[in-house]
């Protein structure tokens, strides 16, 4: 195993550019953190989570879509990010009328590409569209994120059901670059499966990432135990959180 | 030949299980006296199962492993036939072949794998399917695994699915037969409860060998006479025919699959035609005893019966009602969890239920309540409609006579409690649960044995907050923020979860007082800080959906005790022991099927449909028609424990008014010395 990525998704980009500054950490960003510091992330190892759906779902159902484009840093960025959005619009303007959710998920998506022009590392598709996407048998999108993306050094998807978007993968016959999934120590199914995609010819170069950021509690997880109980990790996803850590300390210090 | 006696009865996997011979396969395995696994894909909708133990999963990696335990046979009989889709065929038929023999080498107990080939699957295979068929079957031979490889001819059948309906349509519907290429091609039917008959045959063979077998008619016939049978049987006499080159039909199938216009036949299925090869028959139906139905005598049953199915468990018809944000949550659990099946979805508004059409779930949407139950006569629904109709949508769904899982909060204002205090003494018969789901998380039981075992010692506080970024700005006015729709704000609707977690650990506090903000809202509160008497620790909780930074809301609470901290959050939990000792558990670590959002609250809407399921299962004494995870041993939420909590929220409502603005100060209350409690202070001034 050799890569471990800090999920600095959260972060503001006042403290991302503080972390970058004191960590030489690799890190998960969402698309306007790249956007807003390509400076400071030129020589690291990253991972871009498209679209920041999850954010981005929030501010609009909330009347804030200026917040989200606030997001983006620069006016040439808004406006590249929100042309290539309106042509996923353009294309179906029926759909759109009726704010179709696959529609909607394709120009966030095309937005977010948009932000990543110069952008070397990673994209990845975020977790809540990918398994979406195979839950519902709605794989094309899967197929879409891959052609959108093609220009990019590597593409992959970030899943919370490894086993499904697994078999999606191998049923679509998609090369795919990085698979970031979630698991735990217990999670014997998501065990199995990283043993059994080396298998087949299509997975054998995919970098396999383990995201232990939903087993957040307090300190991190005991993650050197859990890697070892998966044959095939290439790096794994920790969280970044400062409270996390304050606690930590507070513990130690009793 | 084999004996038909089943001596010893065998836990049988089968892959899909929902085909057309997959359905029949279990049923014939059942009458036989063995326990059936029936892997299927998830469904929705009107539909039913296949008999035995549903187990729903995508191939080839999808079947989860419980689905294995006390497995002795496996029969794969899952396989693609769609187009050209090499991928899609591999998946299925190579690469699925060998994540299950990899799986049937470490089961303790297993006797035999048996693959379901195909007729095409020969060396000379051109077409996908029959590549990718003879493909698993190297697969297989290559295994070591004891194994059983049956290639069936055409295999028809009475029912209206499968190959065979599709081509009884073709002749049923079209003047004249077409014939393809001149219908030259050998057929070598044989009817689909034969076939069944000569798997379950198989699996009384010695297991130290292995066996390939080739199914059909002994005597090849051609497809044109195979097609001419079917429409004498159809209409009593013979049908005229016309011939079919296959040179331009090839080009056309072609244009059309590229245009992805569906067609009844595929390039692959002529692919397949032109190079399919008669097989020696006679001595695997000889090994396994078998006698096959009179063609033309089946053939005229089959073609007439249309309705014959296999599939006739009834899983639970679950509407749900209310097309808004937490019912997407329900919809994606209802569709991935076998023994509730997503029936409908019903809400007043027409336009709502279209969010969910277009994700992908098809179901039946209605906007009338009487329609509804006269369509899809559900068993149950699941209502999460706002919250000031839930009352007279609960009322409503009971003297219909559904069972019902709630949305959290029951009530509005305390004057409602009565109304649902009746409406369960009238239905004490059904099942009625409320949608308090993080009283239900997995690793609350653990708490509850930490808690239960003082590994932290005498408890000298709880300290929790539940912080979201929700309500960030005064307009628009939310539903949330209207006092008279929702009964409240973030307690209400959002602190509600923690509120439920503690008193369901530590039970209903003593005495209590509170600081409540209005920060954008106008009618309810956006903020509050809590504090809870149990008299032997104090308990401070701060709240709020107004804060920054919380996309995913995130609810921390934190058991002090003499000897350590226990931590519990959405994800996990944790105890820290003075000691260094340290030990966690998070949401994945415990079997819950489909678990929707592992990073925020994906185990707990698990849990709260597994609880339902098993109290729908209990209260109808119906057998199990899926396989449950073993976990978790959680309770469900009933309504008298719904109602306590609710009880006591709206007694702080009276008793502590809402402060409108942001205060200059927020000292007050609690003062006890403890870091955990002036790091909920630095939150609440952060927040304020």
């Amino acid at each position: 195993m050799t890569a471990t990525f800090r999920d600095a998704r959260q972060c503001s980009i006042s403290e991302l550019e503080s972390l970058l500054l004191v960590s030489r950490d690799d890190l998960v960003l969402a698309a306007p953190q790249v956007a807003s510091c390509p400076r400071l992330i030129r020589d690291r190892q990253l991972v871009a989570v498209v679209p920041d759906f999850l954010e981005y779902a929030r501010l609009l159902s909330v009347g804030q879509a200026r917040a989200m484009l606030g997001r983006a840093g620069s006016w040439q960025n808004i406006m590249r990010a929100m042309f290539a959005a309106a042509r996923a619009v353009a294309k179906q303007p029926g759909k759109a009328l009726k704010t179709d959710f696959w529609l909607v998920a394709e120009a966030l998506l095309r937005y977010d590409l948009a932000l990543l022009r110069d952008f070397h590392g990673a994209v990845v598709l975020h977790p809540y569209l990918t398994d979406f996407a195979v839950a519902l048998s709605q794989e094309w999108f899967l197929q879409l994120f891959f052609d959108l993306a093609k220009c990019w050094h590597a593409r992959g998807i970030w899943t919370y059901q490894f086993p499904l978007a697994a078999s999606a993968l191998a049923r679509l016959g998609i090369p795919c670059d990085v698979v970031v999934f979630a698991s735990s120590q217990l999670d014997l199914d998501s065990q199995r499966v990283n043993r059994e995609i080396k298998g087949l010819e299509l997975f054998r170069r995919t970098m396999l990432l383990l995201d232990l950021a939903p087993a957040r509690v307090t300190t991190e997880p005991p993650w050197e135990r859990i890697v070892e109980r998966f044959d095939s990790i290439d790096g794994v996803v920790l969280p970044w959180e400062r409270r996390e850590e304050t606690l930590k300390k507070q513990v130690a210090e009793r | 030949m084999v004996s038909t006696v089943v001596e010893a009865p065998m836990k049988v996997l089968v892959t899909g299980a929902s085909g057309f011979i997959g359905s029949r396969l279990c049923r014939a395995l059942r009458n036989a006296g063995h326990e059936v696994v029936a892997v299927m894909r998830p469904r929705m909708g009107n539909c039913a199962y296949p008999q035995g133990r549903v187990v729903y999963a995508q191939l080839p990696y999808g079947i989860p492993l419980p689905a294995f335990e006390g497995v002795e046979v496996i029969i794969h009989n899952a396989g693609t036939t769609t187009g050209q889709k090499f991928p899609e065929a591999y998946a299925v038929n190579v690469e699925a072949t060998r994540v299950l023999v990899e799986r049937a080498r470490e089961l303790p107990h297993f006797s035999r794998f048996i693959y379901i080939s195909s007729q095409s699957a020969h060396e000379g295979a051109v077409s996908t399917y029959g590549r990718t068929k003879r493909m698993g079957e190297e697969v297989v031979r290559a295994s070591g695994v004891p194994n059983i490889i049956i290639r069936p001819g055409l295999v028809f059948g009475a029912g209206s699915d499968g190959l065979f309906a599709r081509m009884r349509r073709t002749v049923e519907k079209l003047p004249v037969i077409p014939l393809l290429g001149g219908g030259k091609a050998p057929v070598q039917p044989i009817e689909v409860e034969d076939l069944c008959a000569a798997i379950v045959r198989c699996l009384l063979l010695p297991s130290s060998e292995s066996f390939e077998f080739n199914l059909g008619l002994p005597e090849p016939i051609t497809l044109a006479e195979f097609l001419a049978t079917v429409g004498r049987a159809l209409r009593g006499k013979p049908k005229p025919s016309i011939t079919i080159p296959l040179a331009p039909l090839e080009w056309a199938v072609s244009l059309a699959e590229t245009l992805h216009f569906p067609l009844p036949i595929s390039k692959d299925n002529l692919e397949g035609m032109k190079t399919v090869r008669p097989m020696d028959t006679a001595p695997s139906l000889r090994a396994l005893g078998l006698e096959l139905k009179p063609l033309d005598e089946a053939l005229v049953l089959a073609a007439r019966d249309t309705r014959e199915t296999a599939l006739t468990e009834s899983p639970f018809r679950v509407v749900l009602i209310g097309a808004g944000k937490i019912g997407i949550v329900h919809a994606l659990n209802l569709s991935q969890r076998p023994g509730m099946i997503l029936a409908g979805i019903m809400d007043t508004n027409p336009k709502a239920p279209r969010l969910y059409t277009q994700m992908g779930f098809r179901v039946p949407v209605f906007s009338d309540f009487t329609a509804m139950m006269e369509q899809l006569q559900p068993h149950a629904a699941i209502v999460a409609t706002p919250a000031y109709t839930h009352l007279r949508v609960a009322r409503q769904c009971l003297e219909a006579g559904l069972n019902i899982l709630i949305e959290k909060p029951l009530v509005i204002s305390p004057e409602q409690i009565p109304a649902y205090q009746k409406l369960v003494e009238e239905h004490a018969d059904k099942v009625i649960h409320v949608g308090y789901m993080a009283s239900q998380f997995p690793h609350l039981d653990i708490v509850a044995l930490w808690l239960r075992e003082k590994q932290v010692g005498r408890i000298v506080g709880l300290w929790g907050s539940s912080l979201q970024s929700h309500i960030i700005a005064p307009k628009p006015v939310r539903w949330e923020m209207r006092k008279s729709l929702a009964g409240g704000g973030v307690l209400t609707n959002f602190a509600c979860h923690l509120l439920s977690i503690i008193f369901r650990l530590f039970g209903t506090p003593l005495d209590s007082t509170a600081l409540l903000w209005s920060i954008f809202s106008t009618e309810v509160e956006d903020a509050a800080d809590l504090y809870l008497n149990f008299g032997d620790f104090p308990c401070r909780i701060v709240t709020s959906w107004s804060a920054k930074g919380f996309a995913r809301p995130e609810t921390r609470l934190i058991i002090e005790g003499t000897d350590g901290i226990i931590t519990l959050t959405n994800t996990g939990t944790e105890l820290m022991k003075l000691n260094g000792e340290s030990i966690c558990y998070t949401q994945r670590d415990f079997d819950v099927g489909f678990n929707s959002a592992p990073d925020y609250t994906g185990a707990a809407f698990a849990c709260e449909h597994i609880n339902f399921l098993r109290e729908l299962q209990r209260k109808s004494a119906r057998e199990k028609t899926s396989v449950s995870p073993v976990n978790p041993s959680q309770q469900p939420v009933t309504v008298s424990e719904a109602l306590r909590l609710e009880r006591f929220i709206h007694e702080l409502y009276q008793k502590f008014p809402c402060q409108t603005g942001r205060p200059a100060s927020t000292a007050s209350g609690l003062d006890v010395a403890s870091r955990f409690n002036a790091e909920l202070q630095q939150i609440l001034e952060e927040l304020l």
